[in-house]
């Protein structure tokens, strides 16, 4: 297996930068999910930053490749990154499409963090 | 007739969306008459306007109106969670725990007080960025994305001190579910559905095509091979391909999963992919 990877990392090591233009870009994702390369961990970290705001577009029927290439491309190659944005996007998908209910709890969380009213406020609820 | 966008529609989705979920941050009085702001309903359209222009994936009208209703209610649901020491703070937050306790619960099914516990815990995360004055989130539109990523690293937190393997906690498909896929994708290609054009309108040249054929050569199944394709080749994304396979997002990454195991090992794609790279 890791001669494989390696013949695939070969390809990457041999075609240098810049790549042709010619070339379709999701050829060379392609042979580096092949070599399983992994990329530098702040890549991670921007992605995960920035996945509530693509999983939102994408729910929204946005083509997320085209307005987030960075994302989205690392998606493709970052097996953790992925399984985490696909986590993500179900549980978006669910929420937002009603399909899980949203009830009042008989034993809804604690909010004693909140601050007290100001004078004067009435509670309604 | 189909449906149009209409003030009307916005107004009936926004109802219904709100009352489901008993969201009453964009009711007059916090929901003591049933009278909707009317700003609340222009904001939708407006904003269900605004989807419809963008939106590259095809959904129903009522679909696009129930996100933008939920998208405006986020952003006031964002500032009241920040309107310090008001009813509406309260309210805010009442609702906010409400989601996450309902999220927590379906993920966490067999264990109520786990996903009580990792409600909480996001909860709380969520506050203390949200009472920090100099803090602004980048989108408020998104905000229950942004609460759903913190109840879910509440949750992978929890199942690591238990030493649970979170990527494998779901079903997924195996073998005999994805030999009937394949037959099925085989019974829509033979049937002239959506897959062979999608791939015809996009895919690039000479190289493009060899490649696909190899990959064709070395995966035996044709919803790994439409995976792999429509990711690289096409660019789309994981949602996209689930809906043109008919199976789930998270299925779509075991499928992809599977795909590279079986390339990698593959002479003829290395081969290819080697030649056309080397041009």
């Amino acid at each position: 297996m890791t001669n494989l990877a390696d013949a695939y990392r070969k390809i990457l090591d041999d075609m240098g930068q810049p790549y042709s233009s010619q070339i379709n870009a999701g050829l060379l994702r392609l042979v580096q999910a092949l070599a399983g390369e992994e990329e530098p961990g702040s890549c991670c970290q921007a992605c995960e930053e920035s996945l509530p705001i693509f999983v939102d577009d994408e729910v929204a029927g946005l083509d997320v490749a085209r307005q987030y290439p960075d994302v989205k491309h690392h998606l493709d190659v970052c097996p953790p990154c992925a399984a985490a944005y696909v986590q993500l996007l179900q549980l978006a998908w669910l929420m937002d499409s009603g399909q899980i209910a949203v009830v009042k709890s008989a034993s809804p969380l604690n909010l004693s963090f909140l601050p007290e009213l100001a004078g004067g406020d009435v509670c309604h609820d | 007739m189909a449906e149009q966008l209409s003030r009307e529609l916005c107004q009936t989705v926004a109802g219904e969306v709100l009352r489901q979920r008993d969201w009453r941050l964009a009711y007059v009085g916090l929901g003591i008459s049933e009278c909707l702001e009317a700003g609340f309903v222009s904001e939708v359209f407006q904003e269900a306007q605004h989807k419809q222009r963008e939106a590259s994936r095809i959904q129903s009208l009522r679909q696009l109106v129930e996100r933008a209703v939920i998208t405006c209610y986020c952003r006031r649901l964002y500032q009241a969670c920040r309107a310090h020491r008001t009813l509406r703070q309260q309210r805010a937050w009442q609702e906010l725990s409400a989601y996450l306790l309902a999220a927590a619960c379906w993920k966490m099914p067999d264990d109520p007080a786990q996903a009580q516990e990792c409600a909480q815990q996001a909860l709380l995360s969520l506050w203390r960025r949200f009472s920090d004055p100099q803090w602004n989130l980048e989108r408020p539109g998104a905000l229950l994305r942004y609460a759903e990523t913190a109840l879910l690293r509440e949750v992978w937190r929890m199942w690591k001190e238990q030493g649970k393997r979170w990527e494998k906690e779901k079903p997924l498909e195996g073998p005999e579910q994805e030999e009937q896929g394949d037959r099925e994708t085989d019974e829509r290609l033979a049937s002239g559905e959506a897959l062979p054009d999608a791939e015809r309108e996009t895919l690039r040249g000479e190289a493009d095509q060899r490649v696909v054929a190899a990959i064709r050569v070395c995966l035996r199944s044709e919803r790994q091979a439409t995976v792999i394709i429509e990711t690289f080749l096409n660019d789309r994304s994981v949602l996209e391909i689930a809906e043109q396979l008919g199976t789930s997002p998270e299925n779509v990454l075991v499928l992809r999963s599977r795909a590279i195991q079986r390339l990698r090992p593959c002479p003829e794609l290395l081969e290819t992919l080697s030649d056309v790279l080397s041009d």
